[in-house]
Order: C-alpha cells, then structure tokens, then sequence
C-alpha cells in the first residue's frame, strides 16, 4: 500500500522546517544586498526542502529508536505506514534537488553550505553523535544554526568571515548554536523516560537531573551574552537592544527557576515545559526583531 | 470469482479502492508540485536574465 503523501509530509519535520524558513529569511533580509524576490522565493524554497531532507533521513535512520519513544512512535516509519526505503529515497532526492535549486537561483556558495548543514545533520548528529555522547545536542545544534548564515550567503555569494569581528550571520549562526542546548534539555528533562527507553544518552538519563538542571542555566547564561553581544557590536539597533535584552532577563529567570529547582511529585514539570516554550518565542521574537529593523532601515 | 476490490491472492484483505484513492491523491499533489515547480524555474529564469541585463 502507497504511503498516504501526508506522511511525507510529516517526515519533513514541518515544525523544525519552519523554524529554518524563518530564520534563513531573516538571514536573507539582514544581509546587504537586495535579492530579487523572485530570487529569494526560491532560495526560501530550496532552504525549506533542504530542512525535509534531513528530516526524513533522520527519521529513515532512527526508526527503531523513534519506535521506542512515546513522543515519537506514531511517526509514519514507526507506525508502520511507509516503507524504509521510501523515506530513503524522499529523503536524498529532497535533498539533491534542494542543493540544485540554492545554487540555480542563488549561488554555489549557499548551495554547498545547504548541502553540508544536510550532510552535518545526517552524518555527525545523527549518526554520530546522538547515540553515543550527551554532548549530543550540544555540537549537534550546529545543524539548526546554518539556515541564517545560507540566507545570508544567498543573498550576498560569501558566508561574511571577513574581518576581526564576528559579522552578523556568524552571530545568528552563534544565538542558534547556544541557544539548542538549554532548549533540548528543558525538553528532555520533561521526556526523558522516553529517551531512557531508547538508549539515547541524553544528559538526564546520562548525567541526571540535577546536573541537566545546572547544566541549562550555565548554557543560558553564553547564549544571552551572545544575544547582548548583537547590538553592542553594532549588528543591531536599538529596538533588538530592547527586546532581547527584556527576553534575555526573562529566560535567564526561567532557567534559573529550572536550574535551581527540585522536581516535585505530580507537578507536571511545569517550569520545564515553560521554559522550552519560552525559549521558541524567545528566538522567534529575537529574530523578528532583527528582521523589522532590516526593514525599516 | 475474484473480488474487484480485492487483489488476487492476497489473505491480508488488500483494498484496491484505498490503494487507487492513496495514488490518485499522491498524483494530484505531485501536480500541483509540478506546475509550482515549472513557475519557479520560469520566474527564477526571469529574475536572473533582468540581473544578466543590468
């Protein structure tokens, strides 16, 4: 029996693939040169089928530990609704036509940094690092923070490593960076039977809750100074001074609240859960933000 | 006698009606992809030939 064409859909990860839309587009507009819209559409849509890539051959290769997971185990590999081979095959024609597409409409530059943030997801995170090392998510969140710096180097034809100081998408590039830690981690404090259950040496199962709970607010204090860090160097302008400044006490306040904290029986987690939907508007406002002024400039 | 719905040989109950309505539903999509696909090409072709010009 075919796969239903929704559960392609789901095996792009639609959720993580927005976060890449938006993020490479704020990248795209914060750069110094326009782009043709028609253009920049593209690029958006080669960006975006880049993010589906990795997503299905992530799921292509985690099936049995996405089988394990309570969260993850009505996924359409795990649910017994697509064959392996079809995710394998969705998955590397996603990602050799979105390569193909970036360096068509744009450049080859945005094109090989597409195709190595594919590759990197894939090969170093997936394969790599999550099933061996707590550390995971830490080097892994390299994978998340290259659509800034691809839609910058869309738009421009270089990646903007050119002088002393680091240059605007190395710093979006950095926010996402520092930023995956403390939001996986709140995430995995509230999941992490599920990631018993699988053998993933997520830093609960490995190190425990309290050393997870000390170790998101010690990550959230670099991310919030490299937010601050954006504006002091004169990346941005007054109005993301403000509204990352005031997100930044915020999420400094909950992740203090989740660092210093004990579990108690039959509280749901709730400072946890809070601080990872925080922690998405957090990044979601921090980069409207930039792109606003963009705009406004 | 072979059932219609049904495809010969097969115990599990395979339902060629859910089977022709997954495909026929894949193909519409796969459409729209198409002709989306054809637009962009077409658009992006436009822009860079303008950029070409200049």
């Amino acid at each position: 029996m075919p796969a239903e064409w929704q559960d392609f859909w789901a095996l792009t990860k639609p959720r993580v693939m927005s976060l890449a839309i938006f993020t490479a587009l704020v990248g795209m507009v914060a750069a110094p040169v326009a782009v043709p819209p028609a253009l920049g559409v593209a690029a958006i849509v080669a960006i975006a089928l880049g993010a589906g890539a990795s997503g299905a051959l992530n799921q292509w290769y985690e099936v049995d530990v996405d089988a394990a997971m309570r969260r993850t185990a009505a996924r359409p590999l795990p649910g017994g609704r697509m064959e392996k081979v079809s995710a394998l095959h969705f998955g590397v024609g996603l990602g050799v036509f979105s390569v193909l597409l970036l360096g068509f409409a744009t450049n080859w530059l945005a094109a090989a940094v597409l195709a190595i943030s594919i590759l990197f997801y894939l090969l170093i995170y997936t394969v790599w690092l999550k099933p061996r090392t707590a550390q995971n998510i830490v080097i892994g969140g390299a994978a998340g923070a290259f659509p800034p710096l691809i839609g910058w180097a869309a738009a421009t034809g270089s990646i903007g490593w050119d002088g002393a100081l680091p240059s605007l998408p190395w710093m979006l590039f950095a926010l996402i960076f520092l930023w995956t830690p403390p939001h996986f981690w709140a995430l995995s404090l509230f999941v992490r039977t599920d990631y018993a259950a699988a053998n993933i040496p997520m830093l609960p199962v490995v190190a425990g809750e309290r050393s997870t709970r000390r170790h998101i607010f010690l990550y959230t204090l670099p991310m919030v100074a490299c937010a601050m860090a954006i504006p002091a160097l004169g990346q941005a302008g007054a109005l993301f001074a403000w509204v990352a400044g005031a997100m930044s006490v915020i999420f400094l306040g909950l992740a203090a609240q989740v660092g210093f904290r004990r579990e108690v029986a039959g509280d749901s987690m709730r400072p946890e859960k809070r601080l990872f939907y925080f922690s998405i508007l957090y990044l979601f406002l921090l980069f409207l933000t930039l792109m606003a002024e963009a705009l406004l400039h | 006698m072979t059932d219609t719905n049904k495809v010969p040989g097969d115990d599990a109950g395979f339902d060629m009606d859910e089977y022709r309505r997954r495909q026929r539903a894949r193909a519409r999509v796969m459409a729209i992809l198409l002709v989306a696909f054809v637009l962009l090409i077409f658009a992006v072709t436009i822009a860079k030939m303008g950029l070409a010009s200049r």
